[in-house]
């Protein structure tokens, strides 16, 4: 009788636990969209005018740049830096 | 001074502390990051205090494609594409350009493995509230390419990010 509850009970766990490892890969997700990411028409024609529109506009090349400029600092320096220099340093 | 330093995340990161304020986010750090980064799946970076090992902030990234089907683009029906997948800044720490930096990198590690192989768009999933955010704010490029009732997918063409460095 007592094996009968342990079997019982490791069965329940094993249960539990084959769920919970379900629920774990249901959601490593990383968007919420159920959908695919392109679904119409409307969509390719947008990557289309995305991929052939060659260049960003001014202020964004520019902030490119600036961005570029702090990476590099930051990789100069191994990827380390303090909050105070980011907080007060980093502006677009 | 708080010094931060940036890295891979592994088993010896102290995760439990980190609180973005999203459920899902925390969610990931805490129980799928490293399980994710073990397999290959997906790679998270950490930005932690060097004092305290606290994580400041992460943001996963992994390569994927965008299908277009029968329409090709290019004559392939597959963009290769870097997903910004997660990434969280913890609430005690908002408000000092971490985000900032942590999408900078993002792009520059897409980039990077760009060097090595081919994809064209880093593609981002981010709340309607937080779109003006990537486009306005950070301004590295983001495109939006399609809004849904509660979410927007953003793009930034890597090409056009690599010439605009020239």
């Amino acid at each position: 009788m007592r094996n009968g509850i342990i079997i019982a009970m490791t069965t329940i766990n094993g249960k539990k636990k084959l769920e919970k490892e379900k629920e774990k890969i249901n959601e490593n997700l990383f968007f919420h969209l159920e959908e695919e990411l392109i679904e119409s028409d409307e969509d390719i024609q947008r990557l289309k005018e995305i991929l052939e529109n060659e260049n960003f506009d001014d202020s964004t090349k520019v902030n490119i740049k600036k961005a570029s400029e702090f990476y590099e600092k930051f990789k100069q320096n191994n990827f380390s830096i303090s909050l105070e220099v980011l907080a007060r340093d980093y502006k677009p | 001074m708080t010094d931060l330093s940036l890295k891979i995340i592994d088993e010896s990161d102290k995760i439990d502390e980190f609180d973005c304020g999203d459920d899902d986010i925390n969610y990931f750090l805490k129980i799928l990051a490293i399980a994710n980064q073990k397999r290959k799946l997906s790679n998270t970076y950490i930005l932690k205090s060097k004092e305290s090992n606290q994580i400041v902030a992460f943001f996963s990234i992994l390569a994927s494609q965008l299908n277009t089907g029968n329409a090709r683009i290019y004559g392939i029906d597959k963009i290769p594409i870097v997903l910004l997948g997660r990434m969280g800044v913890d609430k005690k720490f908002r408000g000092n350009n971490i985000g900032r930096i942590m999408i900078n990198t993002a792009v520059r590690k897409a980039l990077e493995a760009g060097q090595l192989i081919a994809c064209r768009l880093l593609l981002v999933e981010t709340s309607k509230d937080m779109k003006s955010y990537y486009l306005e704010k950070i301004n590295l490029g983001f495109e939006c390419f399609r809004d849904k009732k509660t979410i927007s997918l953003l793009v930034i063409d890597l090409l056009k990010y690599e010439n605009s460095l020239e």
